[in-house]
């Protein structure tokens, strides 16, 4: 976990730079803050693409993804 | 509280690497010990020592019984069972025939595994190996949770998850908890709050703090100063 901030600093230079990163993460503060739109998968569909508020607030994604806090 | 598991003064070499540089701490029987640290400071090694998966010197006493020079077959014999990290299930055979090699105790806990998951009974006859990293972890855990073991150790469970995957995996920790005594290896700190009593943090080899886990993770300066975060 110690690492993940340096990752996030690469990853936002990278874009930073005028790259497109496509990226696979779980790891939402992660995803949320360095992207700007989010697709989210589930068994093979395509179940919702959005803005990182949206996609934290969509029931579905949550129901099938997002789970409740620990 | 009894130490279920003893470990004192251990010593792992890794090529030229000095990796263990006597380690020494008690698992107190019931409950999670959390083992925490950053990355490459030995917790993996630790576990695979314990389960004689690397050469070690030291002592380890498993309800007093010294089992540091035991092979690994007689360790897993002894009651101590072991989901290492990336799950290594068997991608060639079904979830079926991962669990049935697993089976060690006449009466294997068929109806505790499908409780707790009930999505490898639906997919039973599917090849592991196409299995999600999620379902494999299932299967890793359900390996170890089909025996009456004394003791389990959890490398990483909740690593590479889903959000919605890794509560639920907490939450099998939790009941697993009250049924064994389990060693857990974690980086997410909301698991360990959840599930864990006490806490030993590893640093470069070494035992840094032994204590409660509620107590560590309430202390932010030491969360940063041992674990790089927060």
């Amino acid at each position: 976990m110690e690492n993940v901030p340096e990752l996030v600093e690469l990853i936002a230079s990278v874009h930073a730079d005028g790259k497109t990163v496509l990226m696979v993460e779980h790891h939402m503060e992660v995803v949320t803050g360095l992207a700007q739109r989010i697709a989210v998968l589930h068994h093979g569909s395509l179940l919702a693409v959005d803005t990182p508020d949206a996609i934290m607030r969509n029931e579905t994604v949550q129901q099938a993804y997002l789970g409740e806090a620990l | 509280m009894t130490a279920l598991l003893a470990v004192s003064d251990l010593h792992v070499h890794l090529g030229e690497s000095h990796v263990l540089q006597g380690v020494s701490f008690d698992v107190s029987e019931g409950g999670v010990t959390a083992l925490l640290g950053r990355n490459g400071v030995g917790k993996t090694t630790t576990l695979r020592a314990l389960m004689g998966l690397v050469d070690r010197h030291g002592a380890i006493r498993l309800s007093g019984d010294d089992i540091a020079s035991a092979a690994t077959h007689k360790i897993v014999q002894r009651g101590v069972g072991y989901v290492p990290e990336d799950r290594d299930v068997f991608a060639g055979l079904t979830v079926e025939e991962n669990l049935r090699l697993a089976e060690r105790d006449p009466q294997p806990r068929y109806e505790l595994v499908f409780e707790l998951f009930p999505e490898l009974k639906q997919r039973a006859k599917q090849l592991a190996g196409t299995l999600s990293g999620g379902q494999q972890q299932m299967v890793a855990i359900a390996r170890a949770l089909l025996n009456d073991n004394r003791v389990l150790l959890v490398d990483e469970p909740t690593k590479g998850l889903a959000p919605l995957l890794v509560t639920e995996v907490a939450l099998v920790l939790e009941r697993v908890s009250e049924l064994t005594t389990v060693l857990l290896v974690e980086q997410n700190l909301g698991v360990v709050a959840r599930v864990a009593r006490d806490a030993v943090v590893l640093d470069t080899g070494r035992v840094v703090h032994v204590g409660p886990a509620a107590e560590l993770l309430a202390d932010r300066p030491m969360i940063h100063r041992m674990l790089g975060v927060g």
